[in-house]
């Protein structure tokens, strides 16, 4: 991966970011539920979360918890029942059809455990995806990418089909494409779900690095406390409901992987 | 528009096979469409040319008003003498009997069966012996002939002379390229050995580099034939015309004409003195073409005319001649219409069950696109465009393939089409629009789906329960649509409007409605037939009916696919049986028949002579017009008035009465025959206008309209059959069904019309056929006769005909399942490419490569079998449908009778496709490693 910081050369952030402002992330009180086998199942039960400014952040929990749940309404994918949620003071609850498909394409990005990546396209022109169906000018887009693709290390794979990539490439062209309009928001679910531990690493700390750098509010469903080390803030949730939070950085110093396994283990007993 | 166009172009360039097999699919279609077009333009095209030959540049005609008959020649001048007359030319019509003389070489295949004519009472029949040198023989062939004015004709009739000019005296003669063609020819042709020295004065040709088959030492067929050909007739050689007991007449050749077109009677021009002194027939005439000065209207002129001519004469405009043609073209192209429609139907089916296939497997990448901010609109416009391009580059690969298989049918077929291959445009337009039609069709329900994609959906692995509702609801839609095919076909009373319901709703909701039921049908073929294929397959317990119930949209469709093609082979056969059967199987021909344009009493006389001829009967044939049958807004069809002299005709001919039913009313009928004002009718009145006795019957022919009383219905002997058969009128513009019979006298008395045109001949029982039409037409050469059949020939003839057309349209058929095969080949590629993350996960646990491949072919074997049950079922329903509207239109009552023996051929052919076209994929699934189909999942 390329050593390029994400930034210009005098250290500020690069033009397009966008100074997120206070308070950058609120769900209050969500409730969701589905229909399954037959039966209703509620997935979030009045969840509520407050998050300000930009950062790396966490949610963590057991499988069923509601944590991808949680991140697919944030991420304007689903509609909770009742409840509110805005991101950089947009109200996204009650968003139409159309506004939740632009906010999708231009203010928020989404990377997937599985990469998601369309298998017939290019990884240049899965970056640039999300501006082709925006029908953004060719050559901006052109240049973005090329910007994107040095930063993360991936120009010399621009023209090679997903199934031509590592894993861990995927995921790196994944996020390229989910920061080409770069968004006030960056959502990851399980991102290093399919990728080893030292893929998964490298993951992680360019996901801090994009927050620190980018100014850029991200924040990842993880169930692994290695991935919640590099990120400063931890959101425990539990049957559906946000039930307590924990920051990484204490008075004693940063926690490592026991450290914030234990601080989980503590919060959900 | 760019990323949904550039999501389109690279979805199918990353499917390449499966997109090949679809695009495959259309193209065929569009071939089909395109090659049919081009084939009905080039037979139009063909039929206009002899009309064009036959009418010309006049405006008006002038004829006797009975068919075949004779008019003084004084009506030319009365012609001539009508003020809006500019000019006028006269023709006479007859038969000539010529003879060619040539040297030709015998092939080994004439050795053994030659067709040697003996024509000469008295002469010893000259032995046939082989000798690998040329021998002179005497070819005899029968053509119409017109008599012309030379001076005026070429600018009259637009028939330009390939070689040569026109006749100028009685002596001269022009043939067409036909008959000079089949005088080149010796095998099939009618010819006798001659002694040597008969060709004295024409040099013997030398045997030359013919080609000797070493084995035998014989002269080979193809060698003879080339040698042959170049001793044709050409220009400056003499023709002979046949006289009985008398020296032939010698004809100089000094023109070509074109041949004709369709497989028209060969025709040869004289001067009108040369044909009457042929014939004998002096100051007659047949026709009289009339132009008018400038400005005059001709049907004005028409109305003007017509009251100073008597009721022997008919005068007409030359446009009325051609317009019937016009309205025989539209019943056709109503037919391409709706094989139009039907075959992209079919071809939009097939991509809609494609690209429906390829949608489930794609169906994260929607939702991924979804999810990075795709509209439901833009993921709809991306389907679009994928249809788009599959009708369009099928299309243009498709019309240039059919304009190509009509030039070869054109090439194959010359004789009969020597204008060649006209292409019509239209026809060629329809087929590319129907195959970017069929492809924006096809991609309409892909579209609808790929929009209503959530962006979670597709994310989640979990498969999709299938809704016993949603299948309910298909086979509830099926049965409506096929219960309003039914109802429109069967409901209402009158024919015209069940044709038209038929063809513009029926018809459709019948075969989308066969489509619909796929679905519920596989899942019952599943229930019934699952575990026995299962079994046989040796595959574990369950695992072909979870495959199947998992996903029965898929399979069902694609079975849907699959029966069109045998939907028609099970139709054209059942319906080809019925007519073999039902309607030929009732004919009872007379023993042998003479035909010709206008045959002499002399001739009936001379026949009677004849030792093994028991009895002759005269008829005249009069097509006249009726409402009875067709489809009104397409085609009039006539009928023919058969007429004779009752006594001998009910003497010799084995009528069928169907009423009266006694004897008594019966002999009651014949008397009022014989009275006049009185006709029988076909059945077929009977089943299609519900004629009964004592009604009254119009027969309109020429603008003259006559009532008769119908005394009786009877069963057809098949004489209007026959007439068509030997071909002696313009039956292309006169297109007639059924017949009424009546009296000679009536039909004189009432439209002048007393030519005889048929003589019906009874033989002695033990007379050998064969020997009695060959003496049979050396008696009657110089008399008239064009054509001399048998009954049973015909008969025989009949049944080989429809036959053979019956193995042609089956061609069809089997072209249809081939296209459907591609489809079928595309969906089941698709169906392993969906799954091959569980069948990866099958090979993971324990199964083997082959109970991968016995799967997916045990799957083809469901969906065979699921698309046996729709064809015959499909094909079935429409032919009660069509034997419905038979009866309606036609009156024609055929019954239900499948073939079994060519219907389970096309059930084994469906199988036999659809294994095969799943064959490749399932044993290229065989051979992927269990990681292989693992890694699907990644991404």
């Amino acid at each position: 991966m390329s050593s390029v910081p994400l930034s210009n050369n005098n250290g500020a952030p690069s033009p397009l970011v966008h100074s997120a402002p206070l308070r950058s992330l609120s769900v209050k009180n969500v409730v969701k539920s589905y229909r399954h086998g037959g039966g209703q199942v509620v997935a979030l039960r009045g969840a509520t979360l407050e998050i300000d400014g930009p950062g790396f952040y966490a949610i963590m929990g057991q499988s069923g918890s509601g944590k991808s749940t949680l991140l697919h309404l944030l991420a304007a994918l689903d509609r909770p029942d009742s409840g509110e949620i805005y991101i950089a003071g947009r109200a996204i609850h009650g968003l139409t059809e159309r506004q939740a498909t632009e906010f999708r394409r231009r203010e928020m990005g989404i990377v997937f455990q599985q990469f998601n990546l369309i298998s017939s396209l290019t990884a240049a022109d899965n970056i640039k995806l999300p501006g082709l169906l925006a029908g953004e000018d060719e050559r901006f887009l052109e240049g973005r990418c090329n910007e994107l693709l040095e930063v993360l290390g991936l120009s010399d794979r621009r023209n090679h089909r997903p199934d031509a990539l590592s894993g861990g490439e995927q995921q790196r062209v994944a996020i390229a494409r989910a920061l080409l309009f770069s968004p006030p928001v960056l959502f990851a679910d399980e991102p290093t779900g399919n990728l080893d531990s030292a893929s998964s690493n490298k993951l992680w700390s360019l996901l801090e690095r994009i927050a620190a750098e980018q100014r850029m509010l991200v924040l990842m469903v993880t169930h692994e406390p290695a991935a919640a080390v590099h990120c400063q803030k931890v959101f425990v949730i539990r049957d559906g409901a946000v039930f307590t939070s924990f920051e990484t950085v204490t008075e004693e110093g940063a926690l490592d992987a026991a450290g914030v396994a234990a601080r989980y283990q503590q919060s959900i007993s | 528009m760019r990323p949904e166009w550039r999501l389109a172009t690279n979805s199918l360039s990353a499917r390449r096979s499966r997109t090949f097999l679809l695009i495959a699919a259309v193209a065929l279609s569009a071939a089909m469409i395109a090659a049919v077009s081009c084939a009905m333009a080039s037979i139009t095209k063909a039929i206009g040319l002899q009309l064009d030959q036959t009418v010309g540049r006049a405006e008006l005609r002038l004829k006797s008003a009975g068919r075949g008959g004779m008019m003084p020649a004084s009506a030319l001048e009365t012609a001539r003498g009508w003020s809006q007359t500019q000019s006028a030319t006269g023709r006479a019509s007859g038969s000539l009997t010529i003879l060619f003389r040539r040297w030709a070489l015998i092939p080994n295949s004439e050795i053994a069966a030659p067709a040697s004519l003996d024509f000469s009472p008295q002469s010893e029949p000259v032995g046939v012996r082989f000798d690998p040198t040329w021998q002179p023989i005497e070819i005899i062939g029968n053509s119409i002939a017109t008599g012309i004015d030379p001076d005026l004709e070429p600018s009259f009739r637009a028939l330009t002379l390939v070689e040569g000019r026109w006749p100028r005296t009685a002596e001269e003669i022009v043939v067409d390229a036909s008959l000079v063609d089949a005088m080149g020819r010796v095998n099939g042709q009618q010819y006798r050995l001659l002694p040597r020295e008969s060709l004295e004065g024409l040099a013997s040709p030398q045997p030359g580099q013919v080609a000797i088959n070493r084995k035998s030492e014989s002269i080979t067929a193809e060698s003879a034939a080339t040698a042959n050909l170049v001793h044709k007739p050409k220009l400056g050689d003499t023709l002979l015309r046949f006289r009985v007991l008398r020296d032939p007449q010698k004809l100089k050749i000094v023109g070509i004409a074109p041949k004709p077109p369709l497989g028209v009677r060969w025709q040869a021009y004289l001067t009108l003195e040369g044909l009457a002194a042929l014939t004998g027939q002096e100051n007659k005439l047949s026709e009289v073409d009339i132009k008018l000065k400038e400005g005059i209207d001709p049907d004005t002129a028409v109305e003007q005319l017509r009251p100073s001519l008597g009721p022997q004469y008919l005068l007409q405009t030359t446009e009325r001649i051609t317009s019937s043609l016009n309205n025989n073209m539209k019943s056709n192209e109503l037919g391409f219409v709706l094989a139009t429609v039907m075959a992209f139907l079919a071809a939009s089916f097939i991509i809609m069950t494609g690209l429906s296939t390829g949608l489930t497997e794609k169906e994260r990448e929607l939702s991924v696109l979804r999810c990075i901010g795709a509209t439901r609109w833009q993921l709809s416009r991306v389907q679009l465009f994928v249809g788009a391009i599959i009708g369009g580059v099928g299309g243009l690969i498709g019309v240039p393939l059919g304009v190509l298989f009509a030039f070869a049918l054109a090439t194959y077929f010359r004789e009969q089409l020597p204008t060649g291959l006209h292409i019509s445009p239209v026809g060629l337009a329809t087929a590319l629009v129907g195959a970017v039609g069929s492809g924006l069709a096809g991609a309409a329900f892909p579209a609808w789906r790929a929009a209503r994609v959530s962006p979670l959906e597709g994310l989640s692995a979990r498969a999709k329960k299938v809704k016993r509702s949603a299948i309910f609801a298909l086979l509830g839609a099926a049965v409506c649509l096929l219960l309003l095919e039914l109802g429109l076909v069967f409901l209402p009373t009158d024919g015209q409007t069940v044709f038209w319901g038929y063809a513009t709703l029926g018809l459709p909701a019948m075969f989308i409605g066969y489509f619909l039921l796929g679905v519920p049908t596989l899942l019952l073929v599943s229930l019934l037939l699952g575990r026995l294929v299962n079994a046989a397959l040796l595959l574990p317990a369950g695992l072909l009916n979870r495959n199947i119930v998992a996903t029965p949209y898929r399979y069902g469709f694609t079975a849907s696919a699959m029966m069109s093609g045998l939907a028609i082979m099970v139709a054209l056969w059942t319906q080809g049986r019925s007519i073999m059967n039902d309607w030929l199987g009732r004919f009872e021909f007379p023993d042998a028949f003479v035909t010709g344009l206008s045959l002499t009493p002399a001739a009936q006389q001379k026949l009677e002579t004849l030792p093994f001829i028991t009895g002759t009967c005269a008829i005249t044939l009069q097509p006249i017009s009726t409402d009875a049958f067709g489809v009104k807004a397409l085609q009039r069809y006539k009928s023919m008035f058969i007429a004779f002299e009752p006594e001998p005709f009910f003497r010799m001919t084995r009528l069928t009465w169907v009423e009266p039913t006694t004897k008594e009313g019966q002999e009651r009928a014949e008397r009022r025959l014989s009275e006049g004002g009185a006709i029988l009718v076909a059945r077929e009145f009977q089943v299609a206008q519900g004629v009964k006795l004592g009604d009254s019957f119009k027969a309109i022919a020429e603008d003259r309209s006559h009532e008769f009383e119908i005394v009786g219905v009877v069963t057809s002997p098949g004489l209007e059959v026959v007439s068509k058969f030997f071909s002696i009128g313009e039956e292309f513009t006169d297109q007639a069904i059924h017949a009424v019979f009546g009296s000679r006298n009536d039909l004189k008395d009432k439209f002048q019309s007393e030519a005889i045109n048929l003589i019906q001949i009874g033989l002695k029982p033990d007379t050998d056929d064969q020997q009695a039409l060959m003496q049979i037409r050396t008696v009657l050469a110089d008399s008239g006769a064009l054509d001399v059949g048998s009954g049973k020939k015909i008969k025989e003839d009949l049944r080989s005909i429809i036959g053979a057309s019956l193995v042609v349209a089956s061609a069809i058929a089997v072209f249809a399942m081939l296209v459907a095969s591609f489809g079928v080949a595309n969906i089941i590629i698709a169906g392993i490419y969906a799954r091959r993350f569980e069948f990866g996960v099958l090979r993971a646990i324990g199964a083997s490569r082959g109970t991968l491949v016995r799967l997916v072919l045990g799957e083809a074997i469901i969906i065979a079998i699921t698309a046996i049950l729709l064809g015959t079922a499909l094909g079935l329903q429409g032919i009660i449908s069509g034997q419905r509207l038979d009866r309606m239109l036609f009156g024609l009552e055929l019954t239900v009778k499948p073939p079994i023996g060519p219907i389970a051929v096309g059930w084994a052919f469906v199988t036999l496709v659809t294994l095969l076209a799943a064959a490749p994929a399932a044993f290229q699934l065989g051979r992927k490693s269990p990681r292989e189909l693992l890694a699907s999942m990644r991404g």
